[in-house]
């Protein structure tokens, strides 16, 4: 009994002091972080682009309507009936509700509303008929709105899934390839003869970081190519593909530098990739929304800019606050990355 | 600037190195002639490692001062490492890329034309070998690559890591001629090392460290006359049995014995035996290095 009692506390021991420890314990609080905020608990919103009447009561009674309801979200409004199409054709919406059909009868609107779905969106397009016929129905009898519906055709499912590849590809190269540059030098004990050589940290960082950087432009490139994407804005994707390769590939580099061994950097890296990838799935889909916190990732905001990037003719001011966030982030993982190689051969400050 | 007599190419003053609890170097002081090979002897753990981390910028210092090549090796750093070469312990190459390949990288990081490379494989006989992979290399060839490379920008101080450990004794000896070479170019070769018969071979001072502190630090001629003792082996003989004895050679009885073994007709030989520096070492710490060594 005293011997099993031994081996359980020695096996104990070397458990709790293997760095995997670390992993298993991080992973529920990672999940419950990256996952649990990635997840919002209101519900899925359809999101539709408003044509307003003219009148501005019968506009304040829809909307007061309108608004009131659960399932749908306003997120354009417009006078001009292109304008709103044009819009769920770039797929930053998925339907149009023509309203300048509707009269004010006394205290009852009465008239047409114009129903616009994308056939690409069906769930949405499900969710914003079912409104618009629950709000009609409630209105009781007689029902003087009447509806017509129409279809449109958002963003195609290959202009819909390559930015998620392109995310991808980004987030791989950065997180998970990156680290290994690092890790093998260590295990070569290389990186210790490139400190002592007459070579600054950022040297190489930057040389480490270059050939990431340029694999991501290439694969980016390549799989545009072979999947004969139709881009409608090449010079702000190339500009948020880069600030986004400029973002994740000294995160990559941050975690090869602290991570002591190839087998210690690797669950790590796969862990952070799935936390960073998931959220940036769910906001390809329209099934469950994605909270605030999730839509702040690094990789959500290069997900964002990229698609719009390649579905909308769009200018570059328009995924500015993208880049200029993944080029915050750059800054901050370029710093980390620094200080992290810094500490490899306990070198001077 | 520097404080650094032109004669010394590497001063410690009063170095001190704590990692936690534990007193890695104690207040070493120490100076290098310009133009000698160094030796740093002691066991491993015994500190020489961290001199020699402090000495090529790698470490910084609790306390003290050090200087090589006239560069503090603190505030200097950056320098430093343009005027030194230093050769690891682990053989740190990159095994994937090829011998000259390898080179050329570290040409490039030091800016010296690929030329110097190419002249370097022909002088250290890697030539025919230079489009091989490391990773196919003999232990031997592979430190040859390492002194190359630690030499490619002919470096003022060369610090060498256990330079001939693991070599058979062949590579050693070859090993050991082209540092002797790096010296006699005028350049400063500070090594550290356990392995004794090296250190004596090579060096023209050596420092013995032990347990954080410099306990010895002079040439091995004189570390030897000083604190080893020579001997005589001493071979009489008679009615054709032939007996051995290792007697000490500075002792008044022993030439009391040889005096009679000759007067009796019955030496059969008489061969002196030097003192090593591990009897120096012995005498300094109380052990062998080998017993330091396990």
């Amino acid at each position: 009994m005293r011997a099993l009692a031994g081996l359980l506390r020695k096996e104990f021991i070397a458990f709790v002091t293997n760095r995997t420890f670390i992993v298993i314990v991080g992973l529920p609080v990672l999940i419950a972080v990256f996952f649990g905020l990635a997840f919002g608990n209101e519900r899925p919103l359809a999101t539709v682009a408003v044509v307003r009447p003219a009148d501005e009561r019968v506009w304040s009674r829809a909307k007061t309507d309108l608004g009131s309801v659960q399932t749908l979200q306003m997120s354009e409004v417009t006078t001009d009936f292109s304008t709103a199409i044009d819009i769920a054709e770039r797929g930053r919406v998925s339907g149009v509700l023509d309203l300048r059909g509707l009269t004010l009868e006394g205290d009852r609107l009465a008239g047409r509303i114009g129903v616009s779905v994308d056939e690409l969106r069906p769930v949405s397009a499900e969710v914003i008929r079912a409104t618009v016929a629950a709000w009609i129905a409630a209105a009781g009898p007689p029902q003087p709105v009447a509806t017509s519906l129409t279809v449109l055709r958002g963003v195609s499912p290959r202009q819909a899934t390559i930015p998620l590849w392109l995310v991808a590809i980004t987030l791989i190269i950065g997180i998970s390839t990156m680290p290994l540059t690092l890790t093998e030098e260590r295990e070569h004990r290389t990186l210790r003869a490139l400190l002592v050589a007459p070579v600054s940290r950022w040297s190489l960082l930057i040389g480490k970081g270059g050939i990431g950087v340029a694999m991501i432009v290439a694969m980016t490139a390549l799989t545009l190519v072979l999947n004969r994407t139709p881009i409608a804005s090449p010079l702000p994707l190339a500009l948020v593909i880069l600030a986004g390769a400029l973002a994740f590939v000294p995160i990559g580099l941050t975690l090869g530098a602290l991570a002591p061994s190839q087998n210690a950097a690797s669950p790590f890296a796969g862990l952070l990739l799935i936390a960073l990838l998931l959220p940036v799935t769910l906001s390809q889909t329209e099934a469950p929304g994605i909270s605030d916190v999730a839509r702040w990732l690094p990789s959500t905001a290069l997900a964002s800019g990229v698609r719009v990037s390649i579905v909308t003719a769009i200018s570059l001011a328009d995924v500015l606050p993208q880049i200029a966030y993944l080029v915050a982030v750059a800054v901050i993982g370029a710093a980390a990355a620094r200080w992290a190689i810094g500490r490899e051969a306990v070198v001077l400050g | 600037m520097s404080n650094l007599p032109d004669a010394f190419a590497v001063r410690a003053v009063d170095l001190r190195r704590s990692f936690g609890s534990i007193q890695a170097l104690r207040g070493v002081s120490l100076d290098v002639p310009k133009g000698s090979i160094h030796g740093l002897l002691g066991p491993n753990g015994a500190g020489k490692t961290t001199l020699f981390r402090i000495l090529t910028g790698q470490l910084k210092p609790d306390g003290g001062r050090g200087e090589v090549a006239g560069l503090d090796v603190v505030a200097e750093r950056s320098e430093l490492r343009r005027r030194i070469g230093v050769l690891f312990e682990m053989q740190n190459l990159y095994p994937r890329l090829s011998v000259r390949e390898n080179l050329v990288l570290f040409a490039a990081l030091y800016g010296v034309a690929v030329s110097v490379v190419d002249e370097l494989l022909r002088k250290f006989d890697l030539f025919d070998r230079r489009t091989s992979k490391v990773d196919t290399l003999s232990n031997g060839m592979r430190q040859k690559v390492l002194i190359a490379r630690a030499l490619l920008h002919q470096p003022e101080v060369l610090f060498l890591d256990e330079p001939t450990t693991g070599l058979d004794p062949n590579w050693s000896l070859e090993v050991q001629e082209l540092i002797r070479g790096v010296r006699d170019a005028d350049a400063t070769v500070v090594l550290a090392t356990h392995q004794m018969e090296t250190a004596d071979a090579l060096c023209d001072t050596v420092s013995i460290i032990d347990r954080g502190s410099l306990v010895a630090n002079d040439t091995p001629r004189a570390l030897k006359r000083r604190l080893g003792k020579r001997s005589l082996l001493v071979e009489t003989g008679a009615n054709g049995a032939i007996r051995g004895d290792r007697i000490p050679f500075d002792d008044e009885s022993s030439a009391v014995r040889i005096a009679a073994a000759l007067r009796d007709r019955t030496l059969v030989s008489i061969h002196s035996e030097e003192a090593t520096l591990d009897d120096v070492f012995r005498q300094l710490t109380g052990k062998s290095l080998k017993e330091a060594l396990s």
